[in-house]
């Protein structure tokens, strides 16, 4: 239902990524090395060290089809890697920007990815082959600060940005020469011109927008923000109308859709919450809380009891673990497996270094409340 | 040391106007506002016993866009009088209960706000924490400590 995925890693870990068969998992402990890890036998070993940041890594993406992992940084700089028989190579990306680079998501085509950065501007990037190197194109218009979460339209053709200005946009990122002459629309815009900022939407509280996203089919973009609040915009009803829904939890750092009408969050709380979102409502289906209940004992052995009042001059016992799965806040959840267009489980890291795997389906049973649809 | 040391002016020039790419917020509009609570019927509410509807209606419009203080301290005292006038918990209870979610984060904002300027009516305040704390969670606290509009 809920389970931990051993790798005795002793450290919070700020972001991770599987490949597409979900055998290799790349994370990030904080530090300047990103971790690659392979499953052979149900056992977890680390299989490389990638280490050419110089500084902290903030995100890492990997695409599923062209096997290629994306990772950035407060180097400033963004590093595209592929796999040259079993060693995964470095290629620099040049993103021509001067502060960190916090986060980085491959488009769905998985011919260019975005890198969200501290100054001011969104570098969406691609390969070029006449100069064999990766270049950026900005995104500057009304950016006012530090782009903190990304995500591409299934279109690849729009991208949504969220960041510390408290506004989440939707950004026009189509780039003819990689992409090809633009074919689908979308109800968000009628004409989709590079670069230009299509939508613009604000926290009620001027919260951080730290996670945002399209639905599978990409019509409705939802993000939540340090206001401990949640947003969505369904653009088949009124791609200008946001609807918000004030939660009475901590602020959630992460959010991802788990079918078309709902999303899992996490954050401060340590334990994810499933929201449905119908028409112009937003509301709570289930606390994923599979924690058992703690028995608290009601004698408590003699040794405690004078140990605790020699420490502390006081009779309770101080326990700091929480009763919770994560036992810190949780920063990161990722996609594990899905069908069609309903995620069957979802893996979830946080402060406290626990990656732990929410199986869905076990979930939907156990809990009454949880329907995913 | 040097002799320069001692001169602290440096410290007082606000160097983000010479920063062209400064952030502006651009929430804050010139607006005056007149949009406040109707002082004389809110007092004539709470003088005929209808502290529930005093209180609905002093959360309704809070000068959150206003630059002036004194509007704002002025809706303040305002809003501390209507809090003063609930004679218990109960009814506390009843009315915290009947607040729409924006308006229970407004409440939280003058609460909060209340234990700055006026300490003194701490206790009365205190209970109202408790009453809407229990219905907004920590989100509502979330709020008030993040929102950049102020009561």
């Amino acid at each position: 239902m809920a389970d931990l995925l051993n790798l005795s890693l002793n450290s919070s870990i700020s972001c991770h990524a599987w490949n597409r068969d979900r055998t290799q998992l790349a994370i990030s402990l904080n530090s300047k090395e990103v971790y690659i890890y392979s499953k052979s036998d149900n056992t977890w070993q680390l299989a490389q060290t990638l280490t050419e940041h110089s500084a902290r890594v903030l995100s890492i993406d990997w695409a599923p089809q062209s096997n290629r992992i994306v990772t950035c940084g407060s180097d400033k700089n963004a590093y595209v890697w592929s796999l040259d028989g079993r060693v995964w190579k470095p290629e620099l990306v040049v993103l021509r920007v001067q502060r960190a680079a916090t986060c980085v998501k491959w488009s769905p085509n998985e011919k260019k990815f975005a890198v969200g950065c501290g100054s001011r501007c969104i570098c969406v990037c691609y390969f070029e082959p006449l100069q064999q190197f990766w270049v950026a194109k900005h995104i500057k218009k009304q950016l006012r600060s530090t782009t903190l979460c990304l995500d591409w339209h299934p279109n690849n053709a729009l991208l949504a940005a969220g960041g510390s200005d408290f506004k989440c946009r939707i950004f026009g990122a189509h780039i003819p020469d990689v992409d090809g002459p633009l074919t689908e629309t979308s109800r968000w815009a009628t004409s989709i011109k590079a670069a230009d900022c299509i939508h613009e939407f604000s926290t009620n509280n001027s919260g951080w927008v730290y996670s945002c996203g399209f639905n599978f089919d990409g019509n409705i973009l939802a993000f939540v923000s340090h206001d401990s609040t949640i947003y969505m915009v369904d653009c088949t009803r009124n791609p200008q109308e946001l609807v918000s829904q004030r939660t009475p939890f901590l602020p959630f750092l992460s959010m991802k859709f788990i079918s078309n009408t709902s999303i899992i969050v996490a954050g401060h709380d340590c334990v994810p919450l499933v929201y449905g979102l119908s028409g112009n409502k937003i509301s709570l289906l289930e606390k994923l809380d599979v924690s058992p209940t703690k028995q608290k004992s009601s004698v408590a052995t003699a040794k405690d009891l004078f140990g605790n009042r020699e420490r502390i001059n006081m009779d309770q016992s101080v326990n700091t673990t929480i009763n919770s799965i994560h036992q810190n806040s949780i920063n990161d959840v990722k996609i594990l497996n899905q069908s069609g267009t309903k995620v069957t489980q979802v893996s979830t890291t946080g402060l406290d270094g626990n990656i732990v795997i929410w199986d869905l389906e076990a979930l939907e049973k156990r809990f009454g409340n949880l329907r995913i649809r | 040391m040097a002799k320069n040391t001692s001169l602290s002016g440096f410290r007082k020039i606000d160097i983000d106007i010479y920063n062209p790419e400064n952030y502006n917020e651009d929430d804050v509009q010139n607006i005056q506002e007149d949009l406040m609570p109707n002082e004389s019927e809110i007092v004539s509410l709470i003088n005929s016993k209808r502290s529930n509807e005093a209180l609905s209606l002093v959360l309704k419009n809070p000068p959150l866009n206003s630059k002036n203080q004194q509007v704002k301290d002025a809706v303040l005292n305002l809003v501390m009088r209507v809090l003063r006038s609930f004679p218990n918990s109960l009814e506390i209870d009843n009315a915290v209960k009947s607040l729409s979610d924006e308006a229970l984060d407004v409440l939280m904002k003058y609460i909060y706000r209340g234990f700055e300027k006026e300490p003194r009516d701490s206790a009365q305040l205190l209970t109202w924490h408790e009453k809407v704390y229990a219905i907004g969670g920590n989100g509502c606290i979330v709020r008030v400590l993040t929102d950049r509009k102020r009561v």
